[in-house]
């Protein structure tokens, strides 16, 4: 039933029957093995299934870097960092009879999540934040910090670190606008300190002299002998291997009973002062830059897993953000629920023909495109969008949105004229504050319609759409 | 009444006045009159001849300029240390050395101590974060202190601005001192009655009794307040030993070393004192009972023929002995036989007392002024309004608190748990029989 597609590296191909096998002149092609159910690894090596995993990862179809992979053990241990990497391990006899039914359910999980994503999953996805966030959703799980000395910041994110080909001051940036967008929730792991100047946490705390920074140290515990009240440095006692007490002559005992040590003494070797509380400094041990430990950074390391937003930017992509934000500060909508409120307002208008309310349109072209031109930036200024919409409305209008660039906005008791002053202010808003964004005015569409009987919302899309999105 | 009592003395015989006022012409007259003629006669004709001799000792003192370190070892005592560093600047004696030893102090004093030695106020400030008690601090300090001449100093006291030099001249004038008393003067004294009386007792005790007992070499303590100490002779101690009584302690143990100890009433610091007649019996009984452990205890050999038997320190110890047990005993024999025989003549057997000590105190504040008529200042003199309350103060109310304490010591060993050492300390001594 389920269907795998071979991948070997430089070794032989075990031979596999009713398995297509496939090899790195074919990893060329864009959809190599998208429509398969996972893809089997088959290495002779652990460096060779990390590139073979990169090769994956790294391909543009989310049908192709999401798909299971399954690593076959030939004997050995499989480190963990590389089981990290895959989504499963199996052994050749495994192999050699059926895939077990656990396994295949998994397999079918993701899939199944990776199905989700319907027309897009062969849709080339170059954004490294999206392709985070699509992992993440498809397998459903929280990604974990991993210390490592191979990685500068001392953490890794095994499970996903395949997406990113090696560059993992990458990894943390693009977790931390993860973050700072709230596609994903974070579960607080440990702490760490790194370099102010280069990032990297591997630094050398050290006990250095507070009056002339030198490092050599000796440190001696201060011994007080209770019968004689006699305290001085622990070398003062020590007399072969016993404590003897220079004023009583007494041996000591034990510790807590006839003596004990109230403090300890740090003396420097180099100006000969005498203090008890040493300077802490840190030496980064890739820059060499010395600082004190409260000018490092100090960084919450942190576990990942997809918000509600994240699910959502998974299967409708990144653009969708404006739209959440929108959401958050004004309300949006459903488009189906602003629906039923025209189609109130309409009767309303009807029967006491009094008033006038406006429906306006407003689309923004390439709205979608903002994210790949400001990256990190894009949520301010959608909060800056967010807030020009909200100064505009007043709170008895509506908005709703058809899709992340479209905006309908209910304007009650307000006529077409009243509703076009609002039409030229906010189109002219948005058209300069993305303009001093980008550095180039996105086409702006809005239309003013009046809200009566003859309004008929499905009908007036379509054809808004039809004129102006013809694809 | 009065007049019964002015035909009383009238009609007394010369038998009758020493049988009815015994205490007073056999024990404190002749103590008063030996102490103030020795003072008037001896002593300041000395001092006097001694000026020149003080003039090079000042000489030889600011030609070598030693370092002198101020030891203040103590708990809790932080927030009188930005002072005392501050008023230390201002002595006429620079070359100094604070070392401050905090014993497991639980406010903070180390906030306040560490910012000050960051910002080179004080010298050296070692923390000991579990406390050990006021020997095992003043060892640390020691230990970690440098300079020849080491000055104890409590925390919440103040020097006169010329103290640490005049402290340290007699060290240049003999070379045998190893040891030099400053006179502790009530700094609080115009805040209660309490404070006052206890100014006047200290002129009498610490400043006329001390310069009488160090100019006849049997002085028997210097005070923790303010001494002076050779760090030589220090370091052959091993510093001080465990105990409340630790400063009559250590001036015992130089005596025993053959080298001189005395009192600089000039050098003058001072001091609070308790507030409260209360809290100064709390104080007085921890002195008290300390008097009776180190010196009929722990210093009995001074009293034995051995090799090393000096008269001074016997005289010392036995005019200890005898003015603070023997005459304090002989006081409730005294109540008990002019209640029992001389009823009748009660009312004017205490006038006359009163009368008499009072003219004592009178004489003996006097002697006090002209000693110290430099450092005095006009609070100090006003004191002499007070001077009708020291028989209440010396004679009643100080003879009950001692009784106590010594009863106290004597039956139940109870300076071995004071409040002064932590238990640790305590156990230890007590089990070891120091
Ligand atoms: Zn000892
Ligand atoms: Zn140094
Ligand atoms: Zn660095």
């Amino acid at each position: 039933m389920s269907e795998g597609v071979l991948i070997t590296g430089d070794q032989n191909p075990l031979h596999l029957p009713a398995k297509k096998a496939t090899d790195d002149t074919q990893w060329r092609s864009l959809d190599v093995g998208a429509e398969a159910d996972y893809f089997l690894l088959e290495v002779g090596s652990e460096s060779e299934a990390y590139r073979i995993i990169g090769l994956v990862r790294q391909k543009l179809l989310p049908a192709v870097y999401l798909k299971p992979l399954i690593l076959i053990n030939r004997g050995g241990d499989v480190s963990k960092s590389l089981q990290d990497q895959v989504d499963f391990v199996i052994s050749s006899q495994q192999l050699e009879q059926q895939l077990p039914a656990k396994l295949l359910d998994e397999v079918e999980s993701i899939n199944r999540r990776i199905d989700a994503l319907q027309e897009q999953r062969l849709k080339a996805d170059t954004n490294i934040a999206l392709r985070v966030v699509r992992y993440l959703y498809s397998r459903d799980r929280e990604v974990e910090p991993v210390a490592s000395i191979q990685n500068r910041g001392g953490y890794t994110f095994t499970g996903i670190e395949s997406l990113f080909g090696g560059h993992d001051q990458s990894i943390w940036q693009t977790l931390d606008f993860l973050n700072s967008q709230h596609l994903v929730q974070t579960r607080f792991v440990t702490r760490t300190h790194q370099c102010a100047s280069c990032g990297c946490a591997f630094l050398n705390f050290k006990e250095t002299c507070p009056q002339c920074e030198s490092e050599e140290l000796d440190a001696d515990d201060l011994i007080h002998h209770f019968r004689c009240g006699y305290t001085a440095e622990l070398s003062d006692f020590r007399q072969d291997d016993r404590l003897v007490c220079p004023k009583c002559d007494q041996t000591l005992r034990h510790i807590g009973v006839d003596y004990d040590k109230p403090s300890m003494m740090y003396h420097c070797r180099s100006c000969d002062h005498r203090f008890q509380e040493p300077e802490i400094v840190t030496t980064c041990f890739d820059c060499h830059r010395t600082a004190p430990p409260e000018n490092q950074i100090h960084r919450n390391i942190e576990a990942y897993k997809l918000s509600m937003l994240g699910v959502n930017a998974a299967l409708y992509g990144l653009d969708s953000l404006f739209a959440s934000i929108l959401e958050r500060r004004l309300q949006l909508l459903p488009l189906d629920v602003f629906e039923r409120f025209i189609a109130v307002e309409k009767a309303r208008i009807g029967r006491y023909k009094v008033s006038h309310s406006s429906l306006l349109l407003l689309d923004i072209k390439g709205l979608e495109e903002i994210y790949l031109t400001l990256g990190e930036r894009t949520s301010e200024v959608y909060e800056e969008l967010a807030n020009l919409f909200y100064a505009m409305l007043r709170s008895s209008d509506l908005i709703s949105s058809r899709n992340e660039s479209m905006f309908l906005m209910l304007l009650t008791e307000t006529s077409p004229d009243d509703a076009k002053i609002v039409e030229g202010r906010l189109s002219s808003g948005v058209g300069e504050l993305l303009k001093a964004s980008l550095g180039a005015s996105p086409e702006i569409i809005s239309q003013i319609v009046n809200v009566d009987n003859a309004l008929d919302l499905t009908e007036y899309l379509e054809s808004f759409l039809s004129e102006h999105h013809a694809e | 009444m009065l007049n019964d009592t002015w035909d009383f003395i009238t009609g007394l015989s010369a038998a009758q006045l020493i049988s009815y006022f015994w205490p007073f012409f056999l024990f404190d007259l002749t103590r008063y009159v030996v102490f103030d003629v020795l003072i008037l006669t001896l002593y300041l004709p000395r001092r006097k001849r001694n000026k020149q001799r003080r003039a090079e000792a000042r000489k030889l003192l600011f030609h070598e300029k030693p370092l002198v370190s101020v030891i203040v070892p103590g708990k809790n005592e932080g927030k009188h240390i930005p002072r005392l560093a501050e008023s230390l600047t201002r002595q006429t004696y620079k070359k100094l050395e604070i070392v401050i030893v905090d014993d497991g102090s639980d406010d903070d004093t180390e906030i306040i101590c560490r910012k000050l030695h960051r910002d080179g106020k004080i010298d050296q400030y070692v923390r000991n974060e579990v406390r050990g008690g006021k020997a095992s601090a003043a060892n640390t300090a020691l230990y970690y202190s440098t300079g020849k001449y080491v000055i104890h100093l409590d925390a919440d006291s103040e020097l006169r601005y010329d103290s640490i030099e005049t402290i340290l001249l007699p060290f240049y004038m003999d070379a045998n001192i190893a040891a030099v008393g400053g006179d502790i003067r009530v700094a609080n004294l115009s805040q209660t009655m309490a404070t006052r009386t206890q100014a006047i007792e200290y002129f009498k005790g610490i400043s006329t009794g001390r310069t009488v007992s160090s100019m006849l070499g049997i002085l028997r303590i210097i005070a923790g307040a303010y001494g002076a100490f050779r760090r030589d002779t220090l370091d052959r101690l091993g510093g001080w030993d465990v105990g409340p009584g630790l400063d009559g302690d250590i001036t015992m143990k130089i005596r025993k070393l053959g080298l001189k100890v005395v009192h600089e009433p000039h050098a003058v610091c001072y001091t609070n004192v308790p507030t409260s007649f209360r809290k100064l019996a709390r104080q007085r009984f921890r002195w008290d009972r300390s008097m009776v452990r180190f010196r009929a205890r722990k210093h009995v050999d001074v009293l034995m023929p051995t090799s090393n038997f000096r008269l001074s320190n016997f005289i010392a110890t036995v005019e200890n002995l005898f003015y603070n047990l023997f005459l304090n005993f002989k006081w409730w024999f005294y109540v008990a036989q002019v209640i029992f025989f001389y009823g009748a003549l009660l009312q004017h057997i205490i006038v006359v007392n009163y009368v008499l000590y009072t003219l004592a105190n009178l004489a003996e504040f006097l002697v006090a002024t002209v000693l110290l008529r430099k450092t005095l200042r006009k609070q100090d003199l006003l004191l002499f309004l007070y001077l009708p309350l020291m028989p209440l103060y010396t004679g009643l109310y100080l003879r009950i608190v001692r009784t106590y304490a010594y009863i106290m010591e004597f039956i139940h060993k109870a300076s071995y748990a004071d409040r002064w050492n932590p238990w640790k300390v305590s156990r230890v001594v007590k089990k070891d029989g120091l």
